[in-house]
């Protein structure tokens, strides 16, 4: 599609404005204004005609909305449309006559492309160019996206990339982390249900809680109920036990007032008053008879008592027996218990001297016995020994018998020491022996072949390294003088050669200028005169020599007429100098000019030749040198390599024969060890020709080899110990032997000194009962005398006591008690008599005083008695005690009746009193007994229900408590479950944004890279003049690079390195690549270029003309621009004729 | 026979969560959390008002996997205060209470009666001539038709037929006890008191077959008003049959017109008033979630695709701007590139190359590969819907994603270009 007229009807400043662009390629069509013309409003309304009004169109300062139009009259492929576009939301496209118009055709032309396609792809102002270079540049470390962002007029791929990363990374990833939006749903979704789940009261545990609740209750009730029946038991019987005798009490006072109704009273204070009188009469009258009857037996009993004072005197003497007699008592105890503990030592000496059959002789002495213990002692022990050793025998021989059979049947392995050596020698090599001597085999090999090749880079030269080092050593001096002599000689030869070739030069150029003068047939030179003359004159010397008949011509007629014609030239030619002068003479001044510039060059000829000449000689010589020593015939500048192949080859060849030498000796020392063991063990074969196996199998005997000697060895260390043993034991059981035989012989000796006759054998036991019996003797001496001083004390004391009871007196026999008696007697009746003496004095007195009292008393009383009827004293007791009976009993009655009500609970007397006649106190009280444990239980019961009770109700309670708490929960996780959902599906949008994004870049640059840069490259070589040869993009470094090869093709250089028009002429030319291939799948929409080439010198400027004259042969290019030169230019470029250039200026 | 009234309701479901609706700024928790509840209550509060007889409850007052026997005695105490006012309640257990161990634990009052699950169950209600029959669901598969082993009507009386069933088959509802409405018909009751299908349905007229729906929209499935069914009956004759809302929130879906939409500002102003329209058009005092879905060929196709999330708070803003009762569920872009831009994908171009991104298999791999993780992590969000990506991803479309991506991506490299 290209656009045939663009009609500014009304858009921005533009009214009526019409731009033109004529047919014909290069389609190529230049937009001139200045600033503020009206250019980008121009681009602006060419998208808006093709795509529609922009929404919020800027371009509606001068117009309004409705008045808007741009048309256009576009054409593709021979068709023509006439279009025009007004701002409405359906319907825009419409005719000359604003009708509204099918969009079809003109979105045919279109190809399918949208605003934003053609804004990036078919729209490119200097921003975007910059953009775009930028972009390329930050794209650098990936030349896929920098392509991408060429190929589709992107310039921030990587961002975009990088923003929808980060976007899916902010919602979610295979980490959960804290910032993402997913993970923030996801944990408070976790949490909710957690929650909800925990708040949750199950339905089996509220009702287990119920049921416990319900039957709790049940149970407290239960209790509460036994307990009150039983508290109400005990308080009907506490009530009774507590009013019963209060109703005793009242029944008896009801009837003793009953029994005295008629009886008289006094007041209180009356009665008071008469019963202290009487009291006073009555004390008086005791206190009298009292008196004088004590008075009576004081006097009595004075008389009794006697008086004993010679008791008296002797009480100190008594007081002294008293004291002794008790040592005397308890001399006598210890009598009996001693004479029995005599009695029992008597019978244990009895007893031990008829064990040792000693009769009455005494037992032997104790030096004796000692030495017998002694000696019974080392019997003993020498009996031991011998027994002990006897075992050790018995063992010895036991283990002795089987290592002897065991000795006996050794077979030690022979050439144990040989393996052993032979092994250790094979360790010595190392475990790899094998693989050294193999890799050595065959760095050997490698070395030779290296040698080898080596040896063939130093053809033609044949022979081997030992002829390589017989050859002489050849100095650099030697070489670089011949290398010199011979450089020079050619340079010689190639400064003659040059002095040749432009003489030569000139000499055609001397010709061409002899020609052009000779050329016109007029100018002859001297030398052509000459010439002309000397052929004449040769032709006559053959015709003089015929004539003088010297020769003969073959054919003298055309002889003839060859002379004529020859002469005539001459003279023709010498005719034609002379008219001719100035242009022969110059003709001569070339000839000699000639003639001079050929000597110069048979001189520079000769010059040449000499050299080469003497180059060759050099050459020769130096080759018959080198062929003499030996060296291969080349050039010194080649021999420098020669040598440095040989040296290189000699090294190789001695490499190679130090590592077979090494190859060798590894696999000698491999051999001889591999072949000590082998000898080592005759035996056995190895399978190849490796030492490993071979040293195993040597490793394996050896080990085995030596455990068999090893156990020899020491079976015989044991042998040799038992023998010794053995020999040992019987040794000492000799000298025990011998001991033996002394010791008995002094028991005996012993024995018969001492009387007695013990065995040895139970020497310790006899000695031990000897020992026993000596102690027992002793023993029973000492009880003996003890007995014999108590006896004596006893009659002491007896002798002391009669005597002094004869002193005192005393009649019949005396005794200690009998004296005490007679001691304390005396004493109590001296006290008792000066006691009863002060009695009876006082006694008299009292009688005295109690007369007087009852007089006074009796006085007092008198207006009583008269008041009385004149009744006796004595009956004023009872009358008194009547009154005050009869009061106290209706006071008594009203007290019982206020206890019996205060502690009736509440109930009335009758009914207490009916209660209390149909009571058993004996069974009530038993009853009440029984209760108090009955209660204590039911209480506590009680208790025990009541708590659990309340903490099945507290429990019950609980469950209730949580609400709605769970649903809440549960809705809430629905929430977050929901954000979940909304995240996930936002993630997932992002993700494969993300992904799809990344094949795309990959895909573009693996179909589009080739062309796209191939022709990329050819375009930026154009338009940067060659400079730049190519685009290439490097593989090389980690990431790969898009590189400007420069001009030899010896550089590369990154785009960050070129200039700001260098950078804008390779973006220029991706992009125009990207243009061509949308151009050629089918999208030919016009190009609109805004000042595209504001960096670029003139030069550069107008190749990017041609280029874009170029691109014009397929599709449309408008080519915005203020500068006016650019449109000279462009004129230039595509000549006069075919310019095409439209003003805004001139078109407001 | 004397007069009376009763109020017909199922699927209580209480305490289960309104599903689907994420939490934001605005919107009130407290109410949603506590929305079944409330319209619970609302319907306890009518029953007393409008003093009915006697509630029937044909089936599922939970949810069978609910185990929190808060929500029972919360239901137990509503049914005292119907208790109190003197109504008799019959219910019938549907599939989610066979399941349900909360309905097995829990202390019914008195004023209760539930039918048996053994076999049809008859109450009689002498006072009032009326005798109920139902059969609870003593599993939760029922996959046999009860109806035809109902008694047959109780002669001289008012006969009710309590059933929790789909009938023969209820979109987007399971089948349970299914029959057919002959076999309702044949037990000659006077009215069938059903359950099981959440959206309100006369099934029939004569004799009145009724399903009341559940009593609070749970879902965007569940849209539109919620409640029960108050029916007269005078002298043995149904007078009237009155549907009754106790709904405190209302779902609703909100389609946006977007067909020649050009630019964000033209949308918004449509997105608002749709949702201003849909405000105004509930004309009840109840709270409105909203889903909105933008619809309709727009160059903005691409770009609303790609900028969902904001979409959402976009739409939540105008809601709140709007009123105080409308909240936003959702924002679902379904619009569809204009048919002349679509052909614009097809040249050899970048564009050309994500329009076939959809066929590529290399691509397909690499999103299934780089996805599968994800989809894995993620098992326990909010299933899909049927056109999400994410529901093209479950079920291994990834063409259908690759293809989403790639007209997503066009319109972002196009802005970012």
């Amino acid at each position: 599609m290209r656009i045939r007229r663009l009609s500014l009807e009304r858009f921005g400043r533009f009214e009526g404005c019409e731009l033109a662009f004529r047919s014909g390629t290069p389609d190529l069509h230049v937009i001139y204004g200045p600033n503020e013309a009206g250019k980008t409003t121009s681009m602006a309304a060419v998208s808006d005609l093709l795509f529609g009004f922009e929404a919020r169109s800027r371009y509606n300062f001068r117009f309004d909305y409705p008045l808007l139009r741009i048309g256009a009259e576009v054409e593709e492929d021979g068709r023509s449309l006439a279009v025009r576009r007004r701002k409405a939301n359906a319907g825009s496209l419409v005719d000359a006559d604003d009708r509204q118009m099918d969009e079809g055709p003109l979105l045919a032309m279109l190809h399918g492309q949208t605003r934003e396609r053609f804004r990036l792809a078919f729209s490119l102002d200097h921003l975007r160019l910059r953009e775009g270079g930028r972009a390329i540049v930050q794209a650098r470390d990936d030349v896929g996206q920098a392509l991408f962002a060429a190929g589709s007029g992107m310039t921030d791929v990587v961002d975009a990339l990088a923003a929808l990363e980060a976007e899916a990374d902010a919602i979610w990833a295979p980490r959960a982390a804290r910032h993402r939006t997913y993970t923030q749903a996801e944990r408070s979704f976790d949490a909710s249900r957690t929650a909800a789940r925990d708040r949750q009261v199950r339905p089996k545990a509220w009702t287990d809680a119920r049921d416990a609740h319900l039957a709790a209750e049940d149970a407290r009730c239960a209790a509460e109920a036994e307990r009150d029946a039983l508290l109400s038991e005990q308080g009907r019987i506490e009530r009774l036990r507590r009013i019963a005798p209060a109703m005793r009490r009242r029944a008896e006072l009801l009837e003793l007032l009953a029994g005295s109704a008629d009886a008289k009273t006094m007041p209180a204070a009356r009665e008071e008053r008469v019963v202290a009188a009487l009291d006073v009469i009555a004390a008086a009258d005791r206190n009298r008879a009292a008196a004088a009857t004590l008075h009576a037996e004081a006097q009595d009993r004075l008389d009794n008592v006697p008086d004993d004072a010679m008791a008296l005197f002797a009480a100190d003497e008594i007081d002294d027996l008293a004291e002794r007699r008790g040592a005397v008592t308890k001399g006598s105890t210890d009598l009996e218990r001693l004479t029995i503990e005599r009695q029992a030592r008597q019978a244990r000496v009895a007893q031990l001297r008829s064990d040792l059959g000693l009769s009455d002789a005494a037992p032997p002495a104790r030096p004796a016995v000692a030495r017998l213990r002694e000696l019974a002692k080392a019997y003993g022990e020498a009996t031991a020994g011998l027994r002990a050793a006897a075992e050790t025998e018995e063992d010895a021989r036991a283990r002795l018998l089987p290592l002897e059979r065991r000795l006996a049947d050794a077979q030690l392995s022979e050439g144990l020491d040989l393996l052993i050596a032979a092994v250790d020698a094979a360790r010595r090599l190392g475990d790899d022996v094998d693989v050294r001597h193999a890799a050595a085999l065959r760095a050997a090999a490698e070395a030779h072949e290296a040698a080898s090749r080596a040896l063939t880079r130093l053809a033609p030269w044949t022979g081997g390294p030992e002829d390589l080092e017989r050859l002489p050593g050849m100095h650099e001096d030697e070489i670089g003088a011949a290398d010199a002599e011979l450089a020079r000689l050619a340079e010689a030869a190639r400064i003659a050669a040059d002095e040749v070739r432009r003489v030569e030069e000139e000499l055609e150029r001397v010709a061409l200028d002899r020609q052009a003068l000779a050329g016109g047939g007029q100018a002859v030179s001297a030398s052509d005169l000459a010439a002309a003359r000397e052929r004449r004159e040769a032709l006559w010397r053959e015709v003089r020599d015929a004539l003088v008949g010297s020769a003969a011509l073959s054919d003298p007629a055309a002889t003839a007429e060859d002379y004529s014609a020859r002469v005539d030239d001459a003279d023709l030619v010498a005719d034609r100098r002379f008219a001719f002068a100035a242009d022969s003479g110059q003709l001569g001044l070339l000839d000699r000019q000639a003639g001079e510039v050929a000597l110069r060059g048979a001189q520079a000829a000769r010059r040449r030749d000499d050299a080469q000449a003497a180059s060759r000689a050099v050459t020769a010589a130096w080759t018959a040198h080198m062929e003499g020593l030996g060296f291969p015939a080349m050039e010194p500048a080649r021999l420098r390599g020669w040598l440095a192949d040989r040296t290189l080859a000699i090294e190789t060849a001695e490499q190679a024969a130090r590592l077979s030498a090494q190859a060798e000796a590894e696999g000698a020392r491999k051999t001889a060890s591999r072949t000590a063991l082998l000898q080592a063990m005759p035996d056995w074969q190895p399978s190849d020709d490796c030492l490993a196996p071979v040293l195993a199998e040597a490793e394996r005997r050896r080990a085995a080899g030596e455990a068999q000697a090893l156990a020899y060895r020491q079976d015989h260390a044991e042998m040799r110990q038992l023998t010794d043993t053995l020999a040992d034991l019987t040794r000492a059981n000799r000298r025990r032997g011998d001991d033996r035989i002394r010791i008995e012989g002094e028991w005996r000796d012993v024995q018969t000194a001492a009387g007695t006759g013990f065995a040895i054998a139970d020497g310790e036991g006899v000695l031990g009962l000897v020992e026993e019996l000596r102690v027992e003797m002793d023993a029973v001496e000492a009880l003996e005398a003890r007995m014999r001083g108590i006896e004596v004390d006893r009659h002491g004391f007896e002798m002391d006591v009669v005597d002094l009871w004869a002193r005192i007196g005393g009649e019949g026999e005396g005794s200690l008690d009998r004296l005490r008696g007679r001691r304390a007697s005396a004493g109590i009746a001296s006290q008792a008599r000066e006691d009863l003496t002060a009695e009876r004095d006082r006694r008299f007195a009292e009688i005295e005083a109690a007369a007087a009292t009852r007089k006074a008393a009796e006085d007092g009383l008198r207006p009583v008695v008269e008041d009385l009827g004149n009744i006796a004293i004595e009956e004023l007791d009872a009358a008194v005690q009547t009154s005050r009976r009869i009061r106290g009993q209706r006071d008594a009655l009203a007290a019982v009746i206020g206890e019996i009500t205060a502690a009736g609970d509440g109930l009335s007397l009758d009914a207490l009193e009916e209660q209390w006649t149909g009571s058993d106190p004996d069974a009530a009280a038993a009853r009440s007994a029984g209760l108090a444990p009955l209660l204590a239980d039911a209480n506590a019961r009680v208790t025990a229900a009541a708590e659990t009770a309340s903490a099945a109700r507290i429990a019950f309670a609980a469950l209730d408590e949580h609400g709605d708490g769970a649903a809440a929960a549960a809705a809430e996780a629905e929430e977050a479950r929901a954000e979940m959902g909304v995240q996930a599906e936002a993630y997932l949008l992002r993700r494969s944004q993300a992904v799809t994004l990344r094949w795309a870049v990959e895909r573009h640059r693996r179909e589009r890279q080739d062309p796209l840069l191939a022709r990329a490259g050819g375009l930026f070589r154009r338009l940067t003049l060659g400079r730049y040869s190519d685009l290439r993009i490097d593989h090389d470094s980690s990431t790969p690079r898009l590189l400007g090869v420069t001009e030899d093709g010896s550089r590369a250089i990154d785009v960050d390195a070129m200039s700001d028009g260098t950078a804008d002429q390779l973006f220029l030319a991706l992009r125009l690549a990207a243009v061509e291939q949308s151009v050629e799948a089918g999208s030919r929409l016009p190009f609109l270029a805004d000042d595209l080439f504001i960096n670029f010198d003139d030069a550069r400027a107008r190749a990017g003309f041609e280029v874009l004259a170029e691109l014009a042969g397929s599709t449309q290019i408008l080519f915005f621009t203020h500068h006016a030169h650019l449109a000279d230019l462009a004129r230039d470029v595509v000549g006069a004729d075919l310019h095409s250039r439209c003003d805004l200026d001139r078109q407001g | 026979m004397t007069n009376f009234r009763f109020l017909h309701v199922a699927d209580i479901h209480l305490d289960s969560p309104l599903t689907g609706l994420a939490r934001y700024e605005g919107l009130p928790v407290d109410d949603v959390r506590a929305a079944t509840r409330s319209a619970f209550d609302n319907m306890i509060d009518f029953a007393r008002r409008a003093a009915v007889d006697f509630v029937i409850i044909a089936g599922d007052l939970f949810d069978g996997d609910w185990r929190d026997m808060g929500t029972g005695l919360y239901l137990a105490r509503q049914m005292g205060r119907l208790e109190q006012a003197g109504i008799a309640v019959y219910v019938l257990q549907g599939n989610h209470d066979a399941a349900s161990v909360v309905t097995k634990s829990l202390p019914w009052p008195g004023n209760v009666h539930r039918f048996g699950s053994r076999s049809p169950q008859t109450f009689r209600i002498e006072a009032l001539g009326v005798a109920l029959h139902g059969w609870s669901f003593a599993h939760q598969a029922a996959p046999d038709n009860l109806a035809v082993r109902y008694p047959a009507a109780a002669a001289g009386m008012f006969n009710i037929g309590v059933l929790h069933t789909s009938l023969s088959g209820r979109p987007g509802h399971a089948s349970y006890a299914p029959c057919e409405l002959a076999d309702l018909r044949s037990r000659g009751y006077d009215y069938w008191a059903l359950g099981h299908v959440h959206t309100f349905e006369c099934v029939c007229e004569d004799p009145p077959v009724i399903f009341p729906g559940n009593v609070q929209g749970r879902n965007i499935r569940e849209t539109g008003a919620k409640g029960g069914v108050l029916v007269d009956v005078e002298d043995g004759v149904i007078s009237s049959i009155e549907p009754v809302h106790f709904d405190v929130l209302r779902w609703a879906r909100v389609v946006v017109d977007c067909d020649g939409c050009d630019t964000m500002e033209d949308l918004q102003v449509r997105l608002r008033e749709a949702l201003a329209a849909a405000r105004t058009a509930e004309t009840a005092d109840r709270g409105l979630i909203a889903r909105v879905t933008l619809s309709g060929a727009t160059s903005l196709a691409g770009t609303l695709a790609d900028s969902q999330s904001q979409l959402r708070d976009d739409a939540r803003a105008h809601a709140g701007a709007i009123s105080p009762d409308l909240w936003i569920e959702k924002v679902q872009v379904r619009t569809s590139t204009p048919v002349a831009a679509v052909q614009a994908e097809l040249s050899e171009d970048v564009a050309a190359l994500l329009a076939s991104a959809a066929r590529d298999g290399e691509l397909l791999e690499a999103l299934a590969q780089e996805l599968a993780p994800f989809l894995v992590a993620t098992a326990a969000a909010q299933p899909p819907e049927e056109e999400d990506m994410r529901h093209a991803a479950s079920v291994g479309d990834w063409s259908g994603v690759a293809q989403a991506a790639a007209s997503g991506l066009l319109v972002r490299l196009g802005r970012a270009g």
